[in-house]
């Protein structure tokens, strides 16, 4: 084309050589930038973790396959190889015979195809033939009514009946071919038989060897399975793909639309619910709790739940640094932008939660209950919240059942003095360092010098509103002080320590948020008289308390409070109480009266009016009032004139997706994320006001809770659950009846904190030895963190209140019933009681309700047959009662009111005579078969291990007739009043 | 900020933009001084009437098309798109900003009211870019640079594109930041930062500021913007009047009455805009017009 005569050339814009250089090097270019292409857009990360998962799953069969060979009993698979070996001779032996055999049998199956194929041809024809005979005079037939056929009719049928005999002659020939196919086959596998049956033999006993050897070859990353996934040809079945799973009922909020959630985490976490990679490297690892999440029998199946849903994350990205995650510490983030370049991404509002958090998702389906089952994390979570009373300034969806977490100070005049109130309000740390109640005053936010004196009129104000605002009480019980050492026992063992906490009975690392107040310095704070009153009786003081009557005698609470009053704090009682400033008070009141919407538009006259109304008492309550409603006393303590104000707290149902831009985090250099602030916010709630110009009245109002890392921590987790994600039915969890009505019931057991006695729910689960956060200590302080605080004083737990642990499959309602309303010693020669709570009939419905619906027993009445023993039966069950010297420990007979301390077992398990009122008798069936299945740690010997049996004399040594016959001579010796010794 | 995948086409239009604007100054002098010299710069080989479509055009576009998509693949494999979440309309981005390329229209709002910076600005400008050849007639400067033989045309050009166009660009992307505010170009982008707005309409400068009418504002939205309306007209009929009687007498002449005034007015109202500009810089003007009764503002 390219025309090189000069004359030509001229005509010429451009020189052609330069025109066809430029073209072979833009073309060489355009060359390597399309290879260049191809292969950046190829070379994925997930196919190198594919390709290398490929090369781990070949390794670990393999290792299997060898540890599956390793368990083989040598001698027997020499044994079965030899059999086999003996077996193959013998068939070689029989060669000739086979072979002739053999021959036939080919022959056979020539016969059979040809007269199969005869007979279908000739079924063919016959076929035509009658659609054809129909066709021409069956229409006829039909329409004529005709009973005889013609003559040319009945010719047609003779012949296609003829043509019929031929086809089942032939049918039959050709089934005689395929039987003598078959005999022939069979005989020939006879010959054969020793060697298939030891082949079968050897198969079998090698079974797991072979599984792992076929899936170890299967895992082998072959030339073939690499060309199946190179470039242009993986469009069709690549090797190499991406793993999606697409979950209906869980839907991603794009604002504009709900849709399926969609996670592809799978296509690198290739075994995350494949047993055996626990210990491998990620993101080859499996999940640690299969148990609970992901395993195909959990109650989260994979395909049900996916990742992102507790997780967080971009699930549909299958690029490390795409799909948003987070690292849990500097420690890891360093890593991670060493090895994968990790780098935050900023656009992406639902970054993976840190591992630390992640639990916390869990609240976004299980809404309905308080606690969730088997989380031990998020249990702790939602207790710390609960404990650390959140819930009364800041409203959380599914809280708002509960009772304001502090004290009522609606009679505070007759239980605390002035002084105290004022020195406590100001700093309550001086007073109780373990104390619940935070710093409200001189935090962090209020250290110049007027801010600090506008606090201290603020604190004088308050309590001159509150005072003011009291009702009289007058205590009833004036007792003497006992003996404080006989208090502090009696303390420790009567159950005060199952809510309470006490210096005396520290238990190291154990949380300062429990259900009740820490008394280490109690008795700075109230008097004898009132100390008494409520020991004697908490609701006379105050109606809604939670606190139970345990049932003190005179003595013992003469003791008790002699103990409590002795736990003093010298130092708290040694500090100023100070005085208001009036003028500063009037200051403050003006800030305040200048914001008031009531005197707008506002001027200085109108405010200096208002102001000059007041008598100085008057305007230090006045400016008490507003001080409370500004500080948000009443979130937490029921103060009257505030019965209708809205808490100051945010409220926090959607904490965990609040937008991070909507967070102020002032001026304050911590990472932009939400549990960053959320954390930082506990550590120092006043910190954002840090180097921000404020008036009084605007600053920051959080107090300070002195939350320590794990109780942050815990808090953060909590409110990273409370997400605006909208779960649906098919996969929030949705309690049916009988789970409501059981829930109704656990709420009533945590209101009055049950469970700072009793374990009564699966709230704890142990973290297995080899997970990668497993701290043994942490561990067993976890284990009565949750519930049965008080076992955590016990050496011997079975000391201690007993487990609750299907409990509504045990007890009879109607006992249970009476011993709520009135509970009595059960198990006598225990120290710790059962208190009274003084439930109302409503709450004692609920519980018992709750129970049975818990246990899925019958509700409200029980039949309870009259115990069914024949004489010989009942002669035999007494002689199995005497032999099984239940005695020893159970009563059977009135028991004794006081128990000597001489370490013997008598009165630690409940007396006998109560079984008949108070147990299922299919529940006292269990229990005798397995006590410790029932109730892990019991002291109850299970006495027909494995269902053989201790008396095998008795009853023909038929465990299971024992079982039933002692069964019901437990409930006979109850009725009637049989004592056993 | 400069490096982000979003600002490549933009960083990159400001350097071509100023190596081909001095390109064609440079030609354009070189040019003139043949022209001054007496030279026919007309026979110059680009000004030539007669190109072979192949090769001269067929063939370097198709090794423009090579260049380009080398080009693009490799932009594409660097660069990642600058993706991000869905959108939220509870979490809208703050600054919210056009297309880079619309940038410059976004920044008139600034300045005046959307009717006139959305809508009649807009249109202006693409039926004044129509209306060049027919008002231009001109044939000097084909197919050669020159500057010389049309100033007016080349200054007004470049104003319009380099500096109304293309350098509020710039501004809106690099020196707009959070609320709108205006940032220095190494100044954090601080989305808490502050600036005291206090704009003011003509009319109340008149009757507020000069206490005309006891400082109080006439109810009637008419006589209040009297003097606004007044200076409206005058600027948009009097100074092309001026222009043709005047300054731009042999213009006039040259291109006839229809064709001038069409011009002039297009010339004037690229001229409002940095008018408008130093008056709202220089002394807060809002609103020269301001009847928001009728939703009418300028």
């Amino acid at each position: 084309m390219a025309n090189n005569t000069p004359e030509e050339q001229d005509d010429r814009f451009y020189r052609p050589s330069l025109l066809w250089k430029a073209f072979g090097i833009g073309s060489v270019i355009m060359l390597v930038v399309t290879i260049w292409m191809v292969l950046d857009d190829f070379g994925r990360e997930w196919k190198a973790y594919q390709t290398e998962f490929f090369n781990l799953k070949e390794k670990k069969y393999n290792e299997w396959a060898k540890e599956a060979a390793g368990e083989l009993d040598e001698d027997e698979l020499n044994s079965l190889k030899e059999q086999l070996a003996n077996a193959t001779k013998e068939v070689l032996g029989q060669e000739k015979q086979r072979e002739k055999m053999e021959g036939e049998l080919v022959d056979l199956q020539t016969k059979m195809k040809n007269t199969l194929n005869d007979f279908q041809v000739a079924k063919g024809e016959w076929d035509v033939a009658k659609y054809r005979y129909e066709a021409h005079y069956g229409h006829e037939f039909a329409a004529s009514d005709a009973t005889a056929l013609d003559a040319e009719a009945a010719k047609a049928l003779a012949q296609l009946n003829k043509e019929l005999a031929q086809v089942q002659k032939l049918k039959d020939i050709a089934n005689q071919a395929q039987v003598n196919y078959e005999s022939k086959k069979a005989a020939i596998a006879e010959l054969a038989t020793a060697q298939t049956e030891a082949e079968k033999a050897l198969k079998k006993y090698r079974a797991n060897i072979d599984r792992f050897e076929t899936n170890r070859d299967d895992s082998r990353f072959t030339l073939t399975k690499a060309a199946r996934s190179a470039p242009l040809v993986d469009f069709a079945n690549p090797v190499l793909r991406i793993n999606q799973i697409v979950l209906s009922d869980i839907r991603d909020d794009l604002n504009f639309a709900q849709v399926k959630k969609i996670d592809r985490c799978t296509t690198c976490h290739l075994a995350i619910d494949l047993k055996g990679f626990e210990n491998e490297k990620q993101p080859f690892r499996t999940h640690p709790r299969l148990d609970v999440m992901l395993g195909s029998t959990s109650p989260h199946p994979i395909n049900q739940i996916g990742c992102t849903s507790c997780h967080d994350g971009r699930g549909q990205s299958v690029d490390f640094v795409r799909s948003a995650h987070t690292p849990r510490n500097e420690e890891q983030k360093k890593e991670w932008e060493k090895k994968y370049h990790w780098h935050e991404m900023h656009h992406v509002e639902e970054k993976m939660l840190p591992l630390q958090f992640t639990e916390g998702k869990c609240i976004t389906c299980h809404k309905q209950t308080e606690y969730v089952p088997r989380a031990a994390k998020v249990n702790k979570s939602i207790q710390t919240f609960r404990f650390a009373g959140c819930y009364g300034c800041h409203r959380v969806e599914g809280w708002d059942h509960l009772r304001k977490p502090a004290p009522s100070l609606e009679k505070i005049k007759g239980k605390v003095t002035r002084d105290w109130f004022v020195k406590w309000v100001r700093d309550p740390k001086a007073f109780n360092e373990h104390t619940r109640m935070p710093q409200v005053f001189h935090l962090s936010n209020m250290q110049t010098e007027k801010f600090s004196a506008y606090q201290e009129a603020e604190i004088f104000a308050i309590t001159d509103y509150v005072y003011a605002n009291s009702e009289d009480y007058n205590p009833n019980v004036w007792l003497p002080l006992g003996n404080s050492e006989r208090g502090k026992e009696i303390f420790g063992q009567v159950g005060c320590l199952g809510c309470h906490q006490i210096d005396d009975y520290a238990i190291e690392g154990q949380t300062r948020f429990g259900a009740a107040p820490d008394l280490s310095t109690v008795g700075s704070k109230v008097s004898q008289k009132w100390l008494q009153s409520w020991l004697k009786n908490p609701r006379h003081y105050w109606a809604e308390t939670t606190m139970p009557s345990l049932r003190l005698s005179d003595r013992e609470i003469s003791d008790v409070s002699a103990y409590l009053l002795s736990k003093k704090n010298e130092e708290f009682e040694g500090l100023e109480t100070g005085k208001p400033v009036a003028e500063v008070q009037r200051e403050v009141l003006r800030e305040y009266l200048l914001r008031d919407p009531k005197l707008a538009p506002v001027t200085d006259t109108k405010v200096e009016d208002e102001l000059s109304k007041l008598s100085s008492h008057q305007l230090s309550v006045e400016l008490g009032k507003r001080a409370i409603g500004r500080v948000g006393c009443y979130g937490c303590h029921t103060i009257k004139g505030f019965e209708n104000v809205a808490p100051i707290g945010a409220e926090l149902s959607e904490a965990g997706s609040k937008l991070v831009k909507k967070l102020d985090f002032g001026l304050i250099h911590i990472p932009h994320t939400r549990y960053d602030w959320y954390d930082q916010k506990l550590e120092e709630p006043r910190i954002f006001d840090r180097g921000i110009a404020k008036e009084y009245l605007d600053t920051l109002r959080m107090p300070w809770f002195r939350f320590n890392e794990a109780e942050r921590q815990d808090l953060v987790r909590f409110l990273m659950g409370q997400t605006n994600e909208k779960r649906g039915p098919g996969a929030a969890k949705i309690l049916n009846a009988h789970e409501a009505k059981a829930q109704e019931g656990m709420r009533l057991i945590h209101k009055y904190n049950c469970q700072g006695c009793h374990i009564a729910q699966d709230m704890y689960v142990a973290t297995p030895e080899d997970a990668p956060d497993y701290d043994e200590d942490a561990e067993n302080l976890k284990k009565y963190m949750l519930e049965g605080r008080i076992l955590a004083h016990y050496e011997d737990p079975t000391l201690g209140p007993p487990s609750l642990w299907g409990e509504g499959k045990k007890v009879i309602s109607k006992w249970l019933y009476e011993f709520l309303q009135k509970p009595y010693p059960l198990r006598g020669a225990l120290k710790v009681r059962m208190p009274s709570f003084q439930f109302s009939n409503d709450e004692l419905n609920t519980i018992v309700v709750g129970w049975a619906n818990d246990g899925g027993v019958e509700f409200p009445f029980v039949d309870q047959p009259r115990p069914q023993l024949t004489a010989y039966e009942l002669q035999e069950a007494a002689k199995l009662f005497g032999r099984l010297n239940c005695t020893l420990c159970h009563y059977a007979g009135p028991q004794p009111t006081t128990f000597s301390d001489d370490g013997g077992s008598k009165g630690l398990a409940p007396n006998l005579w109560e079984t008949h009122k108070r147990l299922h008798r299919g529940w006292v069936r269990d229990w005798l078969h397995d006590p410790a299945k029932l109730m892990p740690g019991t002291r109850m010997p299970g006495f027909w291990p494995d269902g053989s049996s201790p008396a095998p004399d008795i009853l023909g040594g038929d465990s299971e007739k024992q079982i039933r016959a002692l069964t019901e001579y437990l409930y006979y010796i109850g009725e009637n009043k049989v004592v056993r010794k | 900020m400069v490096a982000k995948p979003d600002n490549i086409p933009i960083v990159a239009m400001l350097f071509l933009l100023l190596f081909f604007t001095w390109l064609s100054i440079h030609k354009a002098v070189i040019n003139d001084k043949l022209i001054d010299a007496g030279q026919d710069v007309e026979n110059k080989k680009e000004a030539k009437e007669l190109v072979y479509t192949w090769p001269d055009l067929v063939f370097s576009e198709f090794i423009c098309t090579i260049g380009v998509w080398c080009l693009l693949l490799a932009w594409a494999i660097v660069l990642k798109a600058p993706l991000e979440e869905p959108a939220n309309p509870v979490d809208t981005p703050n600054p919210s900003k056009a297309p880079w390329y619309f940038l410059g229209l976004q920044e008139m709002l600034v300045y005046y009211d959307p009717w006139l910076a959305g809508v009649v600005f807009p249109t202006l400008i693409i039926v004044g870019l129509i209306l060049i050849p027919y008002i231009d007639t001109n044939p000097k400067g084909n197919g050669y640079y020159t500057f010389k033989e049309r100033p007016f045309a080349i200054t007004t050009f470049l104003f319009g594109f380099l500096i109304l166009w293309n350098l509020l660009i710039v501004y809106g992307t690099f020196l707009r930041g959070p609320n709108w505010n205006f940032f220095g170009p190494y100044e954090v982008w601080d989305i808490h930062k502050l600036e005291v707005l206090r704009n003011v309409n003509l009319s109340e400068y008149i009757f507020r500021e000069f206490g005309l009418n006891g400082g109080k504002l006439p109810d009637n939205p008419l006589l209040r913007e009297s003097l606004g309306i007044l200076l409206t007209i005058a600027y948009m009929v009097g100074v092309p009047i001026l222009l043709a009687r005047k300054w731009m007498k042999k213009t006039y002449e040259e291109l006839g009455a229809a064709r001038f005034y069409i011009m002039a007015v297009l010339l004037i109202s690229m001229a409002a805009l940095p008018l408008k500009m130093v008056l709202r810089w220089t002394i807060n003007l809002k609103y020269i017009v301001a009847i928001p009764e009728a939703f009418f503002n300028i």
